[in-house]
């Protein structure tokens, strides 16, 4: 049916699977880096370490959208042939679990280690409440989680992100472990039962803030305080830091080698200069850190200088995290 | 004798390239699922099938989404017939135009859509609350299912365009001799016009159920986040694979449904096509939706563009955004217009083998518009990420084969449907007086197939263009496309940089439509010239 | 009646029909000469209500259809059958179910009435259940002017009826087209390149050239076979 000259087709094939060939040549030297922190936040860190070492860094960025179904699931399908050096993450279960499938290699470094030096933990966002303080004023302001069950405020006023995904997700393994099974279940049914708003993402939670359509909602800092910066009528609030009260999650930054890396060495100088303490510092100041240790970093937030931190085990959240998103997914997914 | 054994020998080794070629491109990535999920079955015990399937829960949530689509998909055909049939009567060149602005706006992403109407909304109410008036409410499945409807309007309108065009006319005048012009258009026009619209159905009602962004933007949850849920909690693909299994099979009623249909439509060509002088007499209610309709699509325009023009501020906003981005709006057009380049001659040929063996060859070509976007980029890595092919993975030519994958069903749909128009006795006639070569090739093939191509090739260009979940996967490092900047940014709300990127997309649409056009009218003027009548 | 009255029609920069005045009485069969390309087909569409004249006046039976591009008489009322080149039958209907769509508005038992009267008229009667593509070229024609026929037409216009048929079909069909003609009071008005074929029908004749029309000496009728 179909006729060509095939010599020609082929030909002109050869040449051009060729040609895209040496086009793929990449100069070294070079390191890959995969990041799930956001790139407004990244970029500028990358192209430093490229400025400053010479080392041309080749980045991945994640999005919110994809519901942390990118780059670790990109990690884990490569794990036959990686491409990636390097794993920064905005939090800490993804790379647990890349840890768990013997995906990263361990790297000695300086900083807070898991115990097989398979990541280090590196500043850090609080998982925080935002109001809006055109409809609530100070007095009546939240302080704990449990506050989104109080008759006090209308369910509907009030948001969280979806708990299957992101830092959402890892604060939900937390909240499972600190209250247990049972309680957390019914906190996150009797919220979805009031008509507490179960929204995308941390950036619509603070959207709906902004806007004044809910009266406080739950969020990590970047996103609450970079509206706090944009001179929006909000305020941040640390929840639950009264005394014998459970703390506030601080969701560490994570790094780690990846396992079979194509770039070893240029991967680990990259750690290095990462954690660097004036990238941690940079990164304060950029509006990504908030919060390193129990010491509050920025002042441009108007939080208190120190913070309770909630207290985690992060093997044990890991090993949670599955059957609680499938829990999660049971009572909220309908 | 020796010539034909040549002829037979090339023409089966072409046949043999399309055939490996649609193997890899559209159907590697599925076979590697399927694989995949057949060694993980193996290799698992009991347990690690709990929880995947709950079967009331999901059940309920798969109805669910299947009214939503369908509820998506009544619209936007309602709405594609009445604004088409209006665009239909006008200057050809305008109506192209029209089409061609809409499906500049096909590539723009649901979450834009979402963001723009929001927008637009809060600043109606923004009046209305001046005038005294109570606000509109915008939430739920109502505001879910009009963002939706206008996010794919475009899509439909266009198909439904080419439906109409591909009638020829003299059938609809004899039609208005002896009944009003209403009657012509329902009995005659409409079943004439069938297979692009019904493709446009099956497209609009697949894209709806495998979406969950909309849905979930107004706090609601379908089928479809039940999938990212799963693969979000356990990072198995298998199990996201089994998860995603009743909307294959969904997909694959759907589709079969279209095809049947398509079948049933009687093949007669339309020889050539007269501009209609006399513009129907519609009914006063007809003309009247038909008003409305091109007045819903005005807004689908509008509100976005309106929108992001505000957010946008400033020209000087859209230069930092092109500078900032240069590299990649050029990966985004290359890849984008080297898929849909690639991908017609294989959606041709996929198309023609539909009609004539057996069922199962549909079934494979056209079963990835079903699947996930996320399962289509992980079948992708496993099929190039070796040794053996580290080359292409490593390089962009993965994106333009990740475009393939996931939308080379839909330019095989819409060659198919143009198939179905075209009379075989043309081509069987042509072929008796130019055996071979290129002749057959420029002067009766292609020109006879040039619509449709067309509309196939922008199509795929301009979904291309708006892919997010599967390229994010497939991406090589150090690379981007403009919609992953657009989703790397969105967390900031709509910033400027958001807002000019997506103002350029439609723009990269149009343009590359332009040129399409323009080559298209240059490579005619190249033929040699017929005598035309004028009658 | 059929009136025109400086009935003007431009393609583009080319003027097709220059103010063109015709008058067609009531039963008149007229045929419209000329070579290809020069308006014939136009001049057709433009009575039937298909084609909008740029000037001029069109009236049927007294009544006004066309002021100028201005369209008073949509083409369902005109009470005009066309019966094109190509026959145009429509590929999604059985030869019966094509016949039946004019008589829309007709109760049942007088539309199978019509239907069985003018499938027997038109030799017809086997194929009624056949889709067009499974007929022949004469067959289809005779199809065309059996729907054409079943709304009762005052004004039967006919471009070109034999073009492309064997020499039986042409026979056959012209056998049929004369037996209508002769055999009713429908205006006629008959397009066709060839002098001969026009004189067999027709009482008067016109050339068109140039835009303008201009009658022409009708050759001895031939006898019908």
């Amino acid at each position: 049916m179909i006729r060509v000259d095939i010599t020609r087709l082929l030909r002109v094939g050869i040449l051009f699977v060729a040609a895209w060939n040496l086009a793929a040549c990449k100069e070294n030297p070079t390191v890959v880096i995969y990041t799930s922190v956001d790139r407004h936040f990244a970029e500028p860190i990358l192209q430093a370490f490229e400025d400053e070492t010479g080392i041309k860094v080749e980045a991945l960025y994640d999005v919110e959208a994809a519901k942390t179904t990118g780059l670790v699931n990109k990690l884990i399908a490569e794990a036959d042939r990686p491409r990636a050096d390097v794993f920064w993450n905005g939090e800490f279960l993804q790379t647990q679990l890349l840890a768990q499938r013997g995906l990263l290699t361990a790297y000695a470094t300086n900083g807070q280690q898991d115990q097989q030096h398979l990541w280090t933990a590196f500043g850090g966002r609080a998982r925080v409440l935002i109001v809006n303080t055109t409809t609530l004023p100070q007095d009546q302001w939240p302080d704990s989680l449990a506050d989104f069950l109080e008759d006090r405020w209308p369910g509907d006023q009030m948001a969280i992100a979806h708990p299957l995904f992101g830092t959402s997700a890892t604060h939900a393994a937390a909240l499972y472990a600190a209250w247990g099974d049972a309680h957390a279940a019914n906190f996150y049914r009797s919220a979805q039962a009031r008509g507490v708003r179960i929204v995308d993402g941390n950036s619509v939670v603070r959207d709906l803030a902004v806007k004044g359509e809910i009266m406080f909602g739950l969020t990590d800092t970047d996103d609450a305080c970079s509206a706090l910066e944009n001179g929006e009528e909000v305020a941040v609030v640390f929840p639950d830091q009264s005394d014998g009260a459970i703390g506030t999650l601080v969701i560490p930054n994570t790094v780690a080698m990846i396992a079979g890396a194509p770039h070893p060495e240029n991967g680990k100088q990259f750690v290095d200069y990462l954690l660097g303490e004036n990238i941690a510092l940079e990164l304060a100041e950029a509006g990504w850190f908030h919060v390193n240790g129990t010491d509050v970093l920025t002042a441009s937030c108007n939080l208190p200088d120190q913070v309770t931190v909630m207290q985690v085990d992060t093997a044990a959240l890991y090993e949670a995290l599955a059957r609680i998103k499938l829990e999660l997914r049971d009572i909220l997914v309908r | 004798m020796l010539g034909n054994t040549h002829i037979s020998w090339s023409t089966n080794l072409a046949r043999l390239i399309f055939v490996v070629l649609i193997l890899i491109v559209a159907i590697g990535p599925l076979i590697s699922l399927v694989i995949d999920t057949a060694s993980w079955a193996w290799r698992s015990s009991a347990t690690d099938f709990d929880n995947i399937a709950s079967w009331s829960r999901q059940f309920y949530l798969l109805l669910k989404s299947a009214g939503f689509a369908i509820a998506v998909t009544i619209a936007d055909v309602l709405i594609a017939v009445f604004a088409a049939s209006r665009f239909w009567t006008w200057n050809t060149r305008v109506s192209w135009t029209v089409a061609a602005l809409l499906f500049s706006m096909i590539a723009i992403p649901p979450y834009i859509h979402i963001l723009a109407w929001r927008f637009a909304i809060d600043w109606l109410n923004a009046q209305l609350g001046t005038v005294g008036l109570p606000e509109l409410v915008f939430s739920g499945w109502g505001a879910a299912w009009w963002v939706q409807t206008m996010a794919l309007a475009p899509v439909s309108t266009g198909l439904a365009l080419l439906g109409l065009y591909s009638v020829d006319s003299r059938l609809f005048d004899v039609g208005r001799l002896v009944r009003p012009d209403i009657d012509a258009f329902r009995l005659i026009v409409l079943p004439l016009a069938a297979p692009p619209l019904l493709a446009a159905s099956g497209f609009v009602f697949l894209f709806t159920i495998v979406d969950y962004s909309v849905p979930s933007a107004f706090l609601l949850n379908t089928y479809a986040l039940e999938i990212f849920a799963e693969f979000s909690a356990n990072h198995s693909t298998a199990r996201a694979f089994l998860t995603s299994s009743p909307l294959l099979v969904l997909t694959l009623i759907v589709l079969a449904l279209t095809l049947k249909f398509l079948r049933q439509v009687p093949v007669r060509p339309h020889l050539r096509k007269r501009s209609r002088q006399c513009t129907p007499f519609w009914p006063r209610w007809f003309a009247r939706l038909q008003g409305l309709a091109v007045a819903i699509l005005v807004i689908q325009i509008v509100v976005p563009i309106f929108s992001l023009g505000v957010l946008t501020n400033n020209w000087t906003a859209i230069e930092d955004a092109i500078l900032s981005a240069s590299d990649e709006i050029m990966a985004t057009a290359r890849t984008a217009a080297l898929a849909s380049v690639i991908g017609i001659p294989i959606a041709f040929f996929a198309a023609s083998r539909m009609g004539r063996v057996r069922t199962y060859w549909w079934f494979l070509v056209l079963l990835p518009i079903g699947l996930p976007a996320p399962l289509v980029g992980i079948g992708i890595i496993s099929l190039w990420n070796n040794d053996w092919t580290y080359a292409v993975y490593d390089s962009e030519l993965i994106l333009v084969l990740t475009y393939l994958a996931r939308f080379l069903a839909v330019a095989t749909l819409v060659m198919y449907a143009q198939l179905r128009r075209t009379d075989s006795l043309l081509l069987d006639a042509a072929r008796i007086v130019r055996p071979s070569g290129t002749a057959y090739w420029t002067q009766i093939y292609i020109p006879l197939m040039m619509r449709s191509g067309l509309v196939a090739m922008i199509l795929t260009f301009v979904l291309a263009l708006g892919e997010l979940p599967a390229s994010l996967l497939t991406l090589p490092p150090g690379s981007s496309t403009i919609t992953i900047r657009v989703y790397n940014y969105m967390h900031y709300g709509a910033s400027e940089m958001v807002a000019s990127l997506c103002l350029l997309i439609p723009l990269l649409t149009i343009a590359y439509s332009t040129i399409l056009f323009l080559l298209a009218y240059g490579w005619r003027q190249l033929l040699p010239k017929l005598p035309r009548r004028v009658e | 009646m059929i009136t025109l009255m400086n009935v003007s029609k431009s393609f583009g920069e080319k003027k097709i029909l220059d103010a063109i005045s015709l008058t067609i009485n009531t039963g008149a069969r007229i045929a419209l000469t000329g070579v290809s390309g020069c308006g014939k087909t136009t001049l057709l569409r433009l009575i039937a209500g298909l084609d909008v004249p740029d000037e001029g006046e069109i009236k049927l039976s007294g009544e006004l259809a066309n002021f100028g591009t201005e369209i008073r008489i949509p083409p369902h009322r005109r009470k005009v059958g066309l019966v094109f080149q190509s026959s145009a039958l429509w590929p999604h209907m059985n030869v019966e179910q094509n016949i039946l769509f004019g008589l829309g508005g007709t109760p049942k038992t007088r539309r199978i009435e019509t239907l069985d009267a003018i499938l027997a008229r038109t030799g017809t009667t086997h194929l009624a259940k056949r889709m067009p593509d499974t007929l022949s070229g004469g067959e289809q024609r005779r199809v065309a002017i059996a729907r054409t026929l079943a709304p009762e037409p005052e004004i039967l216009l006919m471009d070109e009826p034999l073009t492309n048929l064997d020499l039986a079909a042409r026979e056959e069909m012209a056998a049929l087209i004369r037996g209508i003609t002769e055999s009713s009071v429908m205006t006629l008005v008959y397009v066709t390149h060839e002098v001969e074929e026009a004189a067999s029908f027709c009482d008067e004749q016109y050339i068109l050239k140039g835009g303008k029309l201009a009658p022409t000496s009708v050759p001895r009728r031939r006898k019908s076979t």
